[in-house]
């Protein structure tokens, strides 16, 4: 316990709607017998705040968002969150400096990778598409271009 | 009238009214009482609907009820259409079970610790810890691989998640009953409940100061309770005795059974 440390605030209930909503829809008990009342907007608005989240669109924003950081990789190491257990600075520092030259080293084989792809036909890249994954993600450093080896073996 | 229920509590429960019920007008709160077991109700008009702010209210009336003793909630919606059925068809086919489960919860409380990410904080971390998953074609790939690495870098914030909701546990868990990570799919946000002797309150709320303070302003954390212990019961509908689906079959129940070993 540090001096520094402010007191907790409580809050008596959840901030949001939906987690009391989860408190009282979720828990509690049954009683088939009974008339339930018109809730079902109510319970709707839960099950939607579930559904949302593993959408193909929140992968495809997700992908986008960290293609975007590469670009700005200055915004990326202040963005950092404060405390990540067992990371020291000097860890981030160095994995930050690796992400740079990753960075650069994709981007020149992107460059192959769309200049490939204009010359393929569609068996190419139905190739490319098939073994794209495995050997591209074991890859140190990430420096496996996407699709190109596919192609030229 | 009919009646909007609340919670099964012991007979001899203080009826405070420091709150009315729900609906619209408002009822006060009653205790309708058999033996010695009672249930928290209030009158609402005939097909009545409820709202948000009812959900509010019926949030507000547990937690203000659990403040005088054990309660056992109902789900929000439940009504009867008068006392004599409130009797006959809430209390007396599980008088014992409820009698039992309200003095497994005397003194225990559920306090909730919510601690939030921020989204492109937590992608960009996992983009410094993964080269891999950077300068990707993430406007000329193909949808399928777009997808695919969208949906690692989902597994890998999930990770990171796990991390956090490890760390809360590990911080509260000794002034606990029992603890448990009750995060769904969303990948930022750690939910975790607890559940807690009153008098260690203090405690609680120490361990969770020191917490919130290390993870620094980067998190959202939101600290709730007390609440009632919802998440540590199986309040199960007292239909199907026999299926011992919920192990409370007749006389003896193994302590296990409440799910709150350390």
């Amino acid at each position: 316990v540090t001096a520094s440390a402010a007191p907790v605030l409580r809050a008596p209930r959840p901030s949001s709607l939906a987690d009391v909503l989860e408190v009282i829809l979720d828990k509690g008990i049954v009683i088939d017998a009974y008339i339930r009342v018109s809730v079902v907007g109510i319970e709707l608005l839960t099950i939607d705040a579930r559904i949302v989240i593993a959408s193909v669109d929140t992968y495809l924003r997700f992908a986008e968002a960290v293609n975007r950081i590469d670009l700005n990789p200055r915004d990326q190491v202040a963005g950092l969150p404060g405390m990540v257990r067992g990371m020291t600075e000097g860890g981030a520092k160095s994995k930050t400096k690796g992400a740079l030259n990753g960075v650069k080293e994709t981007a020149s084989e992107l460059v192959d990778y769309v200049r490939g792809d204009d010359d393929s036909d569609d068996g190419g890249r139905r190739l490319e598409r098939g073994r794209s994954d495995e050997p591209e993600r074991r890859a140190p450093n990430g420096r496996r271009p996407p699709v190109g080896r596919g192609v030229r073996d | 009238m009919p009646l909007h229920l609340y919670c099964v509590v012991r007979s001899d429960h203080p009826v405070r009214r420091r709150l009315d019920g729900v609906g619209d007008p408002p009822g006060p709160i009653d205790i309708v009482r058999s033996g010695e077991l009672g249930v928290a109700a209030s009158p609402v008009p005939e097909a009545a609907e409820l709202t948000n702010a009812d959900a509010v209210r019926h949030f507000d009336v547990l937690v203000d009820m659990l403040s005088d003793g054990p309660i056992l909630p109902l789900r929000f919606g439940t009504t009867a259409p008068d006392a004599a059925a409130v009797i006959n068809e809430v209390l007396q086919p599980a008088a014992v079970l409820y009698t039992k489960q309200l003095d497994a919860l005397d003194g225990l409380v559920e306090l909730r610790v919510t601690v939030v990410g921020r989204e492109l904080d937590e992608l960009a971390a996992v983009a410094a810890e993964h080269p891999e998953f950077r300068g990707r074609s993430a406007d000329v790939g193909e949808l399928d691989e777009r997808i695919a690495l969208g949906e690692a870098i989902g597994a890998e914030l999930t990770r990171r998640r796990q991390e956090r909701s490890e760390l809360i546990i590990e911080r509260m868990r000794p002034h606990c009953v029992s603890i448990q990570d009750q995060s769904n799919d969303d990948p930022i946000t750690s939910r975790v409940a607890a559940l807690v002797q009153m008098d260690q309150l203090s405690r609680v709320d120490s361990a969770a100061t020191q917490l919130f303070n290390d993870l620094g302003a980067g998190y959202e954390c939101e600290y709730i309770g007390p609440i009632p212990a919802a998440d540590f019961v199986d309040i199960a509908p007292p239909r199907g005795h026999t299926d011992g689906a919920w192990g409370w079959t007749a006389d003896d129940e193994p302590a296990g059974n409440w799910g709150w070993q350390h």
